[in-house]
């Protein structure tokens, strides 16, 4: 039963108290699940009844919109007079109903101010070496509905009264006006009947045709009530609290007269039912960057994605009926996201207090909840997965929650095309005949091949062994001597984030230290480049680039003719690191130590691992595209020591310092400890 | 005393991880999320596994096989991009497998076969490193210690059947293209046999086949300085080669990848040779850095005592490779020695 119908009798509103109250023991303050302790909102109303005039019968009667103090302290107020209620309640009911035969001349107002407060209670996105600027931005829908005014009159007039003498002549004329106001919609009417007659024999009271006839008056004429919808923003740039007013205005006025023979009888009524509409799902203040509203594409083919799509109405004793908002509700993404049979949110249904999109699914020609795509493979490129924004539309765009979209790290359902993969046998030489992969290689060497450049003659590897051994590896050919035919770089399965090997990178400064006088160097100190004691340990597609850089710094000096890893007798190489002597010594290596800066380290490696920091510094700002999933293992790092992080980086609650560790004696830091780390090969003259 | 705290520190560090991971965690399958491990403790964890692998093939300890079986069989270290030099380049995990696999071959133990050959079945067939200590295996077994040249003569035979290779075939391997290999790969089958070989040989020697020599002829194992380090080494009485080995090293003049092996063969001197190599690091224009790494090695699983105190010494050169050492410490050179 709905609070309007109730609130057309006092009998009615008696009942409607009851329920009301019931209803504000139920109706919870938070918002949603989950993420609902984010926001909290709550209703208050602020009402003023003024009364004032001739009462004749005390007839004012109010259905409690503000709650049971409010109710009795307005009823008190027959007398006339005004009175100030503060309590919780987002409707406005106004009714009276004069009568007498004397005559009367009465006003009623009631305003009711409803002030809808949120309370933002604002993550902790504290994450050292980035800002992140969560939306702190709220769409609200105000909507108002059955909005109606009702007046009607009555008039009543004879020669006899119910008391004697009879009357010469009775007259009655009654008045009734009522309007309502809201800031959307408004309804005013006003209702006035009259009835006289004169007695043709007023001794005995004959002979006067009274006139019982009514006027019965409405707006809107149908009965249904108007209504209306408006979005609005507010802001929570400046606190954590923010609040938005709306003022619902009811205002009657009866009046009438009537001698001793007639009755005149006024009847005014007005109400307006008030609510807030709020994106509920995807949560519209949830923060993906602590692991919020983040979605996965489905590891099956073909690839599902589902994205919740909802909105709820709330409202304070009484209970909407949505379904006139639903047909102008939409849900959509921004961007767009590509599906092959399906119609993501086509349509919006009401259910309850509770706006949610379905989808068409052409296989079944049926509805599905909420938005739903379907595609034989995933997007073809890492831009069609991350950050996206579900936008929730009433004629105009309401809300819109941001939102994170992954895809499932190691399985293969990425378009076709895109590098082969291979089956290494065995890492005595990478360069032996590989056999090339029966399936396609996993989603995140595609998608972070693809955010990288797309990079040529790089291709996905798998060791035939239980051993992972190594993230990268190059293989070459030569021509003739040390030029080169061909090149090839192979990034391992072990680069998946979801592999669990810590990935670190050696790092290099410069250093003046004391060296051994020999036959390639007299020299006793000089600059030469030497390891730090620092390392940093990346994750992620970070993984991938370093892994790459490496690899392609390798090839760089393959092709330049700085490392050869075959004989020649054209390059003086006396300790046999594949670096020419000249060289070495231009660039800060020792010419006799085939591994002068590190006791493990060939100088090659070196200098590759050096490159390798530079370009992935310059490529600090890929983790922004790094949309793979966490592959199911909890990829939040409470322990700031731990340096292990699974899965993409941008999914879940991203570890801090983020998304870079500098680890030295023990020590984080997102940058580095040191200023002067080598990115570049050094060069003396 | 307050400057000597923080190397010795380290080394009192070392002496613990080593411990630790020598005693209990090493001899266990190695979790393949090894939380909370720095990088620097994970390469130590790695390197000590490496050593120990050795130790239990020289020590021909078969109680230990399992350990080096479970290298084989699970991830048994950290993973790089880059590579590493240990006697070879080869990513370390690569190292670690050679070391475990040159252990096995020379355990000799024929109980060991069908796992050895189950590895086999899982992409191991063409490695020319379990090839090679496959048929090392089997000689081992056959031919534990033969005492007469023609015993040896039948296990190298033997070996070279098993390895799938002819005499003939190494001899011209060698005349033509050996030099065309440089140490930045890895070795190939052919080489990894001769170093075998020539150790059969040598072992033989050593266990009084005087005429084990005899084998090697027309083969020009000078061309591979690891076998013809081995030839040489076992013609000096044991209780010289350390002062052998360090004489050598101090006449190098470049140091290159074959350079590792001989400070290896002094770490398998052991602590005898510290006083040599102290002695040798007084001395001015020796390659102390070698000699270093030896001493690192030799102690490291007392926590480089001496290392630290040369860390703390007047000799700012040498207290400044003693520290970069101690900061990075070294603990095997060779892998497949």
């Amino acid at each position: 039963m709905s609070a309007r119908k109730l609130a057309d009798s006092k009998k009615g509103s008696r009942s409607l108290q009851i329920v009301l109250v019931a209803l504000l023991l139920l109706l919870p303050p938070l918002l949603g699940s989950g993420q609902g302790e984010r926001l909290t909102l709550q209703f208050r109303g602020i009402a003023t009844l003024a009364v004032s005039g001739d009462v004749p019968q005390c007839g004012f009667f109010s259905s409690c919109p503000l709650g049971k103090n409010y109710c009795s302290d307005f009823w008190q107020l027959c007398n006339g007079g005004s009175r100030t209620v503060v309590a919780p309640g987002s409707y406005l009911i106004l009714g009276g109903e004069y009568g007498g035969s004397f005559g009367y001349n009465s006003n009623a107002t009631l305003n009711v101010q409803l002030v809808f407060g949120l309370r933002y209670r604002r993550p902790n996105v504290n994450i050292e070496g980035f800002t992140y600027t969560p939306k702190t931005d709220l769409g609200l829908g105000y909507f108002v509905e059955g909005v109606m005014a009702g007046a009607a009159t009555i008039a009543v007039a004879g020669c006899r009264n119910h008391i004697p003498p009879c009357c010469a002549s009775g007259s009655a004329s009654a008045n009734a006006s009522a309007r309502v106001a809201t800031s959307l919609v408004s309804a005013s009417v006003s209702s006035s009947y009259s009835a006289s007659c004169g007695c043709g024999d007023a001794e005995n009271c004959v002979d006067c045709t009274s006139d019982g006839g009514s006027s019965w008056q409405f707006d809107p004429p149908d009965r249904q009530g108007r209504r209306g919808f408006k979005a609005h923003p507010i802001s929570f740039d400046r606190g954590d609290s923010a609040s938005h007013t709306e003022t619902l205005e009811g205002a009657i006025q009866l009046n009438g007269s009537s001698n001793e023979c007639a009755v005149a009888v006024s009847i005014g009524a007005a109400y307006a039912f008030a609510g807030l509409l709020l994106q509920s799902a995807p949560h519209p203040l949830g923060v993906p960057a602590i692991g919020e509203n983040e979605y996965v594409w489905s590891s099956a083919s073909p690839a599902t994605l589902v994205l919740p799509a909802r909105a709820l109405g709330y409202a304070w004793g009484w209970e909407p009926d949505l379904s006139w908002i639903a047909e102008k509700a939409v849900f959509r993404v921004e961007p767009e996201i590509p599906s092959d049979d399906t119609k993501p949110g086509v349509r919006t249904v009401a259910r309850g207090q509770e706006l949610v999109a379905q989808s068409l699914d052409g296989q079944t020609e049926g509805y599905v909840e909420d938005l739903f795509y379907r595609s034989k493979y995933l997007p073809p490129h890492n831009s069609d997965f991350g950050k996206k924004r579900v936008v929730f539309e009433v004629e105009d765009k309401v809300d819109y929650a941001e939102i994170e979209v992954f895809y499932p790290t190691d399985m293969k359902n990425h378009p076709p095309g895109g590098p082969r993969g291979y089956l290494m046998p065995s890492l005595i030489d990478p360069c032996q005949p590989i056999r090339e992969l029966n399936e396609p290689s996993p989603n995140w060497f595609y998608y972070y091949w693809d955010a990288y450049g797309r990079h040529e003659d790089v291709y996905f590897a798998k060791e035939n062994t239980n051993n992972p051994r190594v993230f990268g590896r190059l293989c070459e050919t030569y021509a003739a001597g040390c030029t080169i035919a061909s090149i090839k770089v192979y990034i391992f399965d072990t680069v998946s984030p979801c592999s669990g090997y810590v990935h670190v990178v050696p790092l290099f400064r410069l250093e003046y230290r004391y060296l051994e006088p020999d036959e390639c160097r007299d020299v006793y100190s000089s600059a030469f480049i030497t390891r730090s004691d620092e390392e940093l340990y990346v994750y992620g597609i970070h993984g991938y680039i370093e892994t790459l850089e490496h690899e392609l710094a390798h090839k760089r000096h393959l092709i330049d003719g700085i490392l050869c890893r075959r004989t020649d007798r054209n390059r003086v190489d006396n300790d046999w690191d594949g670096l020419d002597d000249r060289w070495e010594i231009r660039h800060g290596l020792h010419p006799c130590y085939y591994r002068s800066v590190d006791p493990d380290l060939p100088d090659y490696e070196v200098i590759a691992y050096i490159e390798g920091y530079g370009n992935l510094l310059s490529a600090k700002e890929m983790w922004k595209h790094d949309w793979a999933d966490d592959c199911g293992y909890d990829p939040c790092n409470t322990n700031p020591q731990n340096h292990y992080r699974y899965g993409g980086i941008q999914k879940a609650c991203p570890p801090s310092p983020f998304p870079w560790r500098y680890v030295r004696d023990h020590r984080i830091a997102a940058t580095p400890f040191y200023n002067d780390l080598l990115t570049k090969i050094p060069e003396f003259p | 005393m307050q400057r000597l705290r923080k190397p010795c520190l380290i080394g009192i560090w070392i002496g613990i991880s080593t411990g630790f991971l020598y005693g209990q965690a090493i001899t266990k399958s190695e979790p393949k999320r090894t939380e909370d491990l720095t990088y620097e403790s994970q390469r130590l964890r790695c390197n000590l596994k490496m050593a120990k692998a050795r130790q239990i093939g020289l020590q021909q300890d078969r109680t230990q096989a399992q350990f080096l079986l479970e290298i084989l069989t699970g991830p048994a270290c950290m993973i790089e991009s880059g590579d590493t030099g240990f006697g070879f380049v080869a990513p370390r995990a690569f190292h670690i497998e050679v070391a475990a696999l040159t252990a096995l071959g020379r355990l000799g133990d024929e109980r060991l076969l069908p796992q050895m050959r189950s590895l086999g079945e899982k992409g191991w067939r063409e490695v020319p490193f379990y090839r090679a200590n496959l048929a090392r295996l089997q000689v081992e077994s056959r031919y534990s210690a033969p005492t007469s040249f023609e015993k040896l003569r039948e296990k190298v035979q033997m070996y070279y059947e098993l390895v799938g290779l002819s005499k003939v075939h190494l001899v011209n391997y060698l005349r033509s293209e050996a030099e065309q290999q440089t140490p930045l790969l890895p070795p190939t089958l052919e080489r990894i046999a001769l170093r075998h070989i020539t150790e059969i040989v040598a072992n033989a020697y050593s266990g009084g086949v005087s005429n084990a020599f005899q084998l090697l002829n027309d083969l020009d194992y000078a061309k591979d300085p690891p076998s013809a380090l081995r030839v040489q080494l076992a013609q000096v009485p044991p209780h010289r080669r350390a002062e052998w080995l360090i004489a050598r090293i101090c006449q190098r003049k470049v140091f290159d990848v074959y350079a590792d092996y001989e400070v290896q063969a002094l770490i398998d001197c052991g602590a005898d040779a510290i006083p040599q190599i102290m002695e040798a690091l007084r001395a001015t224009g020796t390659p102390r850095r070698m000699l270093l790494e030896a001493l690192c090695a030799i102690e490291f699983s007392k926590g480089c005592p001496t290392l630290c105190q040369l860390a703390e010494g007047d000799d700012t050169a040498l207290a400044q490779q003693a520290k970069n050492l101690l900061r990075f410490p070294v603990v095997v050179r060779a892998s497949d020695w």
